[in-house]
């Protein structure tokens, strides 16, 4: 006999078939889970066709940097995490802090690489993780699962990444860039053998699955709608079009506003648990009121990332002129280091600052949410 | 495997790992291939210890798969300065950055964008010998401006250096004001100027 899922929800329900099970409630998945992700599509193409690429940065303006700030307010703003991982907290950013400094400044192109690749598989695993959310509701798979879930995850989004001409372009820039030259043929031979990747991961997903239906463990319908939906998304932007205009833009919405959704029901379903009484500035985003809360400490987040790493005089006020950048670095004649200008220092700052606050933002995505975890189930409940 | 078979093998591949890096350094080799090798020696450190920071639930696992390649890569770039300028991107024989999209998407007219960017580079530089630009004999702007001008009719507005190239070359062909003014304004549309405040 086959064991329940590690996730322990849905104790009790009957193991049969297709049982579906949802993250909030069947309305609410419906509209953030299920068709956002085609809405977004939607917009994007609407932004492509009647608004100027700027479009794009402002979607990252009002969507990406609000939905780091969730990232702050779970991890910095409740209680229970902040005790949890304070080492982690305190030190992750000073040290993802000084390697983009550092990537700026000697190997950008590294650095750049790093960043990408890095939100790459923040991507995916946001993606694995609330697949692994919809099982956890509905009870459903075995402890293999999981497995299944984050190799078709990997293999889907990889094969995404390796054959879409959007990205296409990308990878094959980069591998001239650092002097790998590669040709036609040998490009074509590595998305043969990624189609061909994709297609035994499918089917022996598909026999997972099969398997989980015969033995009774249940297969939640709403996790594999959740992933079509996703993939929809991704792959038919990513085949669409040339420019990164609409990928971005649906791929952000996405993102951005599922993960902020998930981290309002998160602090939710927390507070509920701990009544109203202590649990940090997370739980006071909670409750009664608290969506308005939280969306007005989002926006003001994004406003005042903005205007720090979008316009230098801000930057010099909010300092009250203690800080002044011209200084910061002398000049070192003997590694050819000049002095940087103010300007200079400033650029240097502003990209890593962005850089830096993305990076952190993976980082502590890649402890908080896992959902085997069982003080993060107590949050999904 | 047992502990100390692990030490064992960690001990030889890390030794290994030293003195590749050694004698790299002693006989001046690429930096990153010294980087590399005392990253494998530093794998291998980790691997026998296993300190609880580098496990999954020290969590720092995942900027330690992060950062190893990166070191690497960022000592190839910063200190053997081995990146590929655009030069040899574009004009390497036939197997080049430009001609290898074309080849792969011969009708995304998307990617026509990079043959004019090719042959803008050969046309900077009438004697090149580069492959490609052999290829491709004596090129004109206009032949520029058809190759730009077929990637923009596809739509395309995230690529600020499509646009900005378009509107230089039309200038440097001598054509219409009016036409150069469009050209400037889609750019600026879609890329407004950056750095206002200066």
């Amino acid at each position: 006999m086959s064991s329940r899922a590690e996730t322990g929800a849905g104790e009790g329900a009957a193991g049969v078939g297709w049982r579906p099970g949802w993250i909030l409630a069947p309305g609410h998945d419906l509209v953030w889970f299920l068709v956002l992700p085609a809405a977004a599509v939607l917009v994007a193409m609407g932004c492509h066709h009647w608004l100027p690429y700027v479009a794009l940065a402002s979607v990252n303006l009002w969507v990406t940097i609000p939905h780091h700030c969730s990232t702050w307010v779970r991890t910095y703003g409740l209680a229970e995490d902040w005790q949890r991982w304070r080492s982690r907290l305190l030190l992750g950013p000073v040290l993802i802090g000084g390697i983009a400094i550092l990537g700026h400044n000697w190997a950008p192109t590294t650095l750049l690489l790093l960043v990408t690749m890095w939100d790459h598989q923040h991507s995916i695993m946001q993606q694995h993780g609330f697949a692994r959310i919809y099982d956890f509701k509905a009870g459903t798979g075995t402890p293999r699962t999981g497995r299944f879930d984050l190799a078709l995850n990997w293999v889907l989004y990889g094969n995404m990444f390796l054959t879409a001409p959007l990205f296409v372009q990308y990878w094959v820039r980069e591998l001239f860039t650092w002097r790998v030259p590669i040709g036609v043929e040998s490009v074509q031979a590595i998305q043969g053998f990624s189609w061909a990747a994709t297609a035994v991961v499918l089917a022996a997903y598909a026999v997972h699955l099969a398997g989980c239906l015969r033995r009774g463990d249940g297969v939640n319908p709403v996790k594999l709608l959740f992933l079509l939906a996703s993939y929809g998304l991704w792959y038919g932007t990513a085949w669409h079009t040339d420019s990164i205009l609409v990928f971005g833009i649906a791929h952000r919405l996405m993102h951005g506003l599922q993960y902020m959704v998930i981290v309002r029901i998160y602090l939710a379903r927390k507070a509920r648990d701990r009544g109203e009484s202590g649990g940090g500035l997370g739980l006071s985003l909670a409750g009664r009121g608290g969506l308005w809360r939280f969306v007005g400490i989002s926006l003001l987040y994004a406003l005042v990332f903005q205007l720090v790493v979008g316009q230098p005089q801000p930057l010099e006020s909010f300092g009250f002129g203690v800080f002044e950048f011209n200084s910061v670095y002398d000049a070192i004649p003997e590694l050819g280091v000049g002095r940087f200008s103010e300007r200079q220092m400033y650029e240097l700052f502003a990209m890593a600052m962005v850089d830096a606050v993305a990076m952190v933002h993976y980082y502590f995505d890649s402890f908080i949410w896992k959902v085997s975890d069982r003080t993060v189930q107590e949050g999904l409940r | 495997m047992s502990g100390s078979r692990r030490g064992v093998i960690c001990g030889v591949v890390g030794s290994l790992g030293l003195a590749v890096a050694v004698w790299g350094w002693s006989e001046n080799r690429a930096a990153s291939e010294c980087v590399a090798a005392l990253v494998v020696a530093f794998g291998a450190g980790v691997w026998w210890r296993r300190p609880m920071w580098a496990t999954g639930k020290g969590g720092y696992r995942i900027v330690l798969v992060l950062a190893v390649p990166a070191v690497v890569l960022a000592a190839r770039e910063s200190i053997d300065g081995e990146l590929a300028d655009a030069s040899e991107m574009y004009l390497r024989g036939r197997m080049n950055y430009a001609d290898v999209m074309i080849g792969l998407y011969p009708d995304r007219d998307g990617y026509r964008f990079l043959k004019a960017q090719q042959m803008g580079l050969c046309r900077q530089q009438p004697d090149s010998s580069a492959g490609a630009c052999r290829d491709l004999g004596p090129v004109t702007l206009e032949e520029i401006r058809d190759e730009l001008e077929r990637a923009i009719a596809t739509g395309v507005t995230s690529n600020e250096d499509l646009l900005r190239i378009h509107a230089e070359v039309l200038d440097e062909a001598g054509a219409e004001p009016a036409v150069v003014d469009r050209a400037r304004l889609l750019l600026r549309r879609h890329h407004p100027p950056r750095g206002a405040a200066d």
